[in-house]
């Protein structure tokens, strides 16, 4: 693995991704200030930290409660300890579906599963439709933000990229090239047999899975296709469709600066009529390590609803770029997933060379994650690791709080059978 | 829910008020829907009851059209070939500028989606202030298959952030509003 200090260092050499990412950054700072303050925001992100804990408090509770309402209605639901879980899962139900095609709108939890990767070696034919995703399909990239996947490229580069792969006239005119894609894609959306989605939230009073976006393809995903295939990692959920209404008005303000998203879909269950029509709905949570995250005392950081407005305004992403970071999240919200979920003594250097501690995203962050006291924590954690020559001092930390809660204890004692145990509830 | 779960959350409730955007003084809501459904670049249309055909058929004549059975019998193309699909919405979000279309079959998600231009016909009566009427006006159980929140044309900014209309769903969206009838 590539030290952070050096990916940076290139990057800082890079002219076109210096002011791709400083045009970026400034534009997404600037449309969040111009309409934040149109909410309380304080009391808004205090509210929506405050649903988020409950979640993770009781999230078996949750997650039964969303798998009995979304069951009703007609959705499958499913759970995967890990990634590889999650794949087999989703190659099922392809398989059973006789699926060769697979429309995908934009979701980070698939890049961390690396799901097309799996399902392309299984001769199944993956296309991203998001924009930005599938720009930087065609050019066999990773997305650099998690917002806006292709920040990185130039419309020349995008031109160029579209002349080769698609066999068209060069042009770098931003909308003719989107009406490109818009042709393209509408043909692949029309043939495909399933559609996979990420969720923005899964809702458990209803058993709804909720999708935001601005171009459209999330509906287009969800709706051509005859079967849809969401992937969720556990602390999506939110108890009830009542807490939509300060998410909705937190998420796209903070994300893009608007009041809400062009398109924003409740998908419930399969009607009858469409069962005949063999229409199915399927939502796999998955676990991947959240399990210990919640035993641990990095557990608020399961709250982040990918907004990505830590990583527009942290200094270092503006000059490093989201490649920097190898990994699947960027920026402070990257650094602290990162470490928590490829361990923190395999990316120690994160914590110390992507972040300087100024405390902008602590300050942005829309659910009110300490996100920076959390990275200087991370630092603490591996210092005392060499000073002591502990191994896992960080997981002492985390035991720490698990032993003063008996019901974490009993998680951390069986991670794995969380998913499968989540029947327990708490206080009972 | 068992009684320690409802504790918590009745606390953690009661300290934190949300109040929504809206301001409490009293506003016109069909004039705030039409104010935030223009600032996203959606046209907006108010029609008397008696002058739907008329008004949309200016809308749709000469062109490849397709329009909801209900609204007025239009014979020409299906969603996939239309360039302009008029359909009713059952919503209109005030706050927001938004319309909401629900549904149990995936089709009636169509006209909304495939074609360029998406006219939505609401009526005056069903614009609701905000999510919050919305979602109580729902409830939870047997909510609809779909519910579509619809605000502005489809677009991106994933090209060097220039905004682009009309990715993948329409590039273009005219609200139409029948006015309630006059009270006697
Ligand atoms: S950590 Fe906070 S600011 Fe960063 S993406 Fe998550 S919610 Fe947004």
């Amino acid at each position: 693995m590539s030290r952070f200090s050096d990916n940076a260092t290139a990057a800082a050499k890079d002219k076109n991704l210096q002011t791709a990412l400083y045009n970026a950054t400034e534009r997404f700072k600037k449309l969040r200030a111009d309409v934040i303050g149109s909410i309380d925001f304080e009391s808004y992100r205090k509210k929506a930290s405050a649903v988020k804990s409950d979640v993770i408090d009781h999230l078996s509770y949750y997650l039964d409660q969303f798998e009995k309402n979304a069951e009703k209605q007609g959705t499958k639901v499913y759970y995967a300890e890990d990634a590889e879980k999650a794949k087999e899962i989703a190659l099922r139900i392809i398989r059973d579906n006789n699926g060769s095609l697979v429309v995908k709108g934009k979701s980070m939890v698939t890049e961390e599963i690396g799901l097309n990767e799996f399902l392309q070696k299984q001769d199944i034919e993956v296309v991203e439709t998001d924009l930005g995703e599938f720009i930087i399909q065609l050019a066999g990239e990773k997305p650099s933000h998690i917002i806006a996947p292709a920040i990185h490229k130039t419309k020349e580069e995008v031109g160029r990229l579209f002349a080769e792969k698609l066999h068209i006239d060069y042009t770098d005119d931003p909308v003719k090239l989107t009406a490109i894609a818009r042709k393209e894609l509408r043909e692949k959306f029309l043939k495909a047999d399933i559609g996979i989605t990420g969720v923005n939230f899964a809702v458990a009073d209803t058993g709804s899975v909720v999708i935001v976006t601005n171009e459209g393809n999330g509906r287009m995903v969800t709706t051509v296709p005859k079967v849809h295939i969401a992937f969720a990692t556990v602390e999506k959920i939110i108890p009830s469709i009542k807490d939509l209404s300060l998410f909705l008005r937190l998420l796209p303000r903070a994300a893009t600066g608007q009041k809400i998203s062009s398109y924003v879909s409740f998908l419930t269950g399969i009607s009858k009529e469409e069962k005949k029509n063999e229409r199915s709905r399927h939502i796999i949570f998955i676990n991947n390590g959240r399990d210990a995250i919640i035993a641990g005392a990095f557990r608020n950081i399961l709250s982040c609803i990918r907004c990505g407005a830590c990583i527009n305004v942290c200094p270092v992403y503006g000059f490093a770029g989201g490649y920097s970071y190898r990994a699947t999240y960027p920026g402070p919200i990257g650094i602290v997933l990162t470490s928590l979920l490829e361990g923190i003594s395999n990316r120690s250097d994160l914590p110390f060379s992507a972040c300087t501690l100024c405390y902008a995203c602590q300050e942005a962050c829309s659910v009110g994650i300490k996100l920076t006291d959390m990275i200087r924590e991370l630092r603490r954690a591996a210092v005392d690791r060499k000073s002591t020559g502990k191994k896992l001092s960080i997981m002492m930390r985390m035991y720490g709080t698990v032993f003063s809660s008996p019901e974490l204890y009993k998680l951390s004692k069986a991670p794995i059978n969380m998913m499968i145990q989540k029947g327990t509830k708490k206080h009972e | 829910m068992n009684s320690f779960d409802n504790i918590k959350r009745i606390t953690s409730e009661k300290n934190i008020r949300l109040r929504s955007p809206l301001k409490k003084r009293t506003y016109d809501k069909l004039q705030l829907f039409i104010k935030e459904a223009e600032a996203v670049s959606t046209e907006t249309m108010v029609i008397k009851r008696q002058n739907i055909e008329t008004e949309l058929k200016k809308l749709v004549n000469g062109k490849k059209a397709w329009v909801e059975q209900d609204i007025f019998p239009f014979d020409c193309c299906s969603t996939a070939e239309a360039d302009i699909a008029v359909q009713k919405a059952d919503f209109g979000i005030a706050e927001t500028g938004t319309v909401v279309v629900t549904s149990a079959l995936f089709s009636e998600q169509l006209p909304s989606l495939l074609p360029m231009h998406h006219v939505a016909v609401v009526n005056e009566s069903d614009i609701l202030r905000d999510t919050e009427e919305l979602f109580g006006k729902l409830g939870t159980a047997g909510i609809p298959h779909r519910i579509s929140f619809i605000t502005g044309p489809s677009k991106t900014a994933d090209i060097e952030l220039n905004l682009v209309k009309g990715v993948h769903g329409p590039g273009k969206l005219t609200i139409v509003i029948v006015e309630n009838d006059e009270k006697m």
